[in-house]
């Protein structure tokens, strides 16, 4: 696996490389700054998602007979 | 009667009266379609054959004395993500092209047709529903009737587009983020999402299945009503359909809108949009006579929740293309596709969890409010391939900005339809946002500010074949 200064690639491209190579997903190196920017957006929006009080609330799911 | 300007209940009582074959509407269907569709490309295929097939037995059937359905001989296309018999859903993808065709229709298709209308065709989208403009790579984009340069919207834009353009009276999208409203705000037309579970959706391609919904587009409430009257209900063989009994809203329609407790949905929602819109809110408050403002608890959060669930669900559906041949998805969803794959389980599971905290507090605002009002669109329709939009001073990103004020409805499944207010330039929607379940109240208020005036579709600038058209059907 490819380190930073190996080939010029952000820590957060080879973040996105290792995990898409143990999830079996191939990718193409130019794709590498758009999913990294995706990453990004998405995980600015989880940080709004945290509402004080939403942590208590339970997701489980009811299984009837 | 002109085909391209006639209503849907207009075309069925005269097919069901004999006034008019439903060959005749058909051959009027298809011949606007052959000529105002190559420069909207609204459609990715056309059902000539089963069309015509269909429109033969129904006029037998009136001749020989049966009942026909309350859209007998009416036109209408379909989304590509519902299954038609013997097509390949595409969903807006290439990888789907490889795709078997399918065995049957989606479940409301087979509403839509027990009700005698007649499927014309199916309609561009974004890949896979993931968008808001309907640029898409594969099938190139859907250009918008009032301006060709600009975008018919998303992820439904071929179904804003094809009724807009007098193509068809009546069309089914799908709403996970925006997806029917958005284009029906700038195609000018009045779209329903309903609450969530309200109409099966056996037989689509789901996107995030936690939060899609089937949706319709007309160009009057009424035709609204009756296609969302004919395809609400239950279904035992979509899970997540409600087993409420069907409530129709055509009958409503009438009522007008008293003792309705209405309110405008102030702050986040009256932020970061133009002028204009906010113009279009105002007219449609005043027409109302509403005054009152009511302020939605942690909408910031609930629109954030959607686009982590969105993403995370949408790469979930995929992830086995996205393993074997992501090249070919769509550039305009390869990237957002990959980066859901790729999220952490704990934001989703954090996500789902504001989720229901979001939808909670909401619910308390409908304890005191039947509906509210919301401007649907920030802004008119972007021109093909803009990248931002500025307003007030700020500059967006112009896809991800058209969803600001219509996702926080649907991630908790609210009823929500978009009517387009009458005002001066492009087309821009308003929405009204009931109650879970009340979708009545919704059709009420949006029948009363289509009789006073206030809301309404008005035809695109004529197009060069406009006149030939209508011919077609005289």
């Amino acid at each position: 696996m490819p380190l930073p200064e190996d080939d010029g690639t952000t820590p957060q491209e080879c973040f996105v490389r290792a995990a898409a190579e143990m999830m079996e997903i191939r990718l193409d190196p130019a794709w590498l700054p758009g999913i990294v920017r995706n990453i990004e957006l998405l995980l600015n929006a989880a940080r709004v998602t945290q509402v004080p009080g939403s942590e208590r609330i339970d997701v489980g799911q009811r299984f009837e007979p | 009667m002109n085909y391209s300007d006639e209503n849907a209940l207009a075309i069925a009582a005269a097919v069901r009266g004999r006034e008019i074959s439903a060959a005749k509407v058909v051959e009027a269907a298809l011949g606007v379609i052959g000529m105002r569709d190559p420069s909207i490309n609204a459609f990715t295929d056309v059902l000539a054959e089963r069309a015509r097939r269909e429109a033969a037995q129904l006029d037998r059937d009136l001749a020989e004395g049966r009942e026909a359905g309350p859209l007998a001989g009416v036109p209408f296309a379909v989304k590509n993500l519902f299954d038609v018999e013997g097509l390949r859903t595409l969903a807006g993808a290439k990888i789907n092209r490889d795709h078997a065709p399918a065995g049957t229709d989606a479940a409301v298709v087979r509403s839509l047709s027990k009700a005698g209308a007649i499927l014309v065709g199916t309609l561009n989208m974004d890949e896979y529903a993931y968008g808001y403009t309907t640029e898409n790579t594969h099938f190139g984009p859907t250009r918008n009737p009032y301006d060709l340069q600009r975008s018919a919207g998303g992820s439904s834009g071929g179904s804003g587009a094809a009724v807009a353009a007098g193509m068809v009276p009546l069309s089914l999208g799908t709403d996970t983020g925006g997806s029917v409203r958005v284009p029906a705000s700038f195609c000018g037309l009045f779209g329903v999402k309903p609450t969530f579970g309200r109409i099966s959706r056996r037989g689509t391609v789901l996107f995030a299945p936690s939060v899609d919904h089937v949706g319709a587009m007309a160009r009057t409430t009424a035709d609204l009503a009756a296609m969302y009257d004919a395809i609400e209900g239950p279904d035992p063989s979509d899970e997540f359909c409600s087993t409420r009994d069907p409530d129709p809203v055509l009958p409503e329609l009438d009522q007008g809108i008293g003792g309705l407790r209405i309110a405008i949905a102030d702050a986040y929602f009256l932020e970061h949009i133009e002028r204009e819109t906010h113009d279009a809110v105002m007219s449609i408050s005043d027409a109302l006579g509403v005054r009152e403002r009511v302020c939605l608890p942690h909408v910031d959060a609930g629109r954030s929740c959607a686009t982590v669930i969105t993403a995370v669900e949408g790469a979930s559906q995929h992830l086995e293309s996205l393993r074997r041949r992501p090249q070919d998805f769509d550039p305009m969803t390869r990237d957002r596709f990959l980066a859901g794959a790729l999220l952490p389980g704990s934001v989703y599971q954090r996500a789902q969890a504001s989720r229901r905290f979001y939808r909670d507090a909401v619910r308390e605002v409908f304890q005191r409010t039947d509906v509210l009002i919301a401007p649907c669109t920030p802004a008119a329709a972007p021109l093909i391939g803009q990248d931002v939009i500025e307003i007030g001073g700020n500059t967006f990103p112009s896809r991800g900005h058209v969803g600001r004020c219509v996702i926080p409805f649907s991630i908790i499944g609210l009823p929500v339809i978009s009517v387009p207010a009458r005002v001066p330039g492009l087309p821009r929607g308003v929405q009204l946002v009931a109650a879970p379940y009340m979708e009545r109240h919704i059709f009420r208020v949006a029948a009363h500010l289509e009789r006073i005036g206030a809301a309404g579709f008005v035809a695109p600038p004529d197009q060069p074949a406009a006149d030939v058209a209508r011919r077609v059907a005289v």
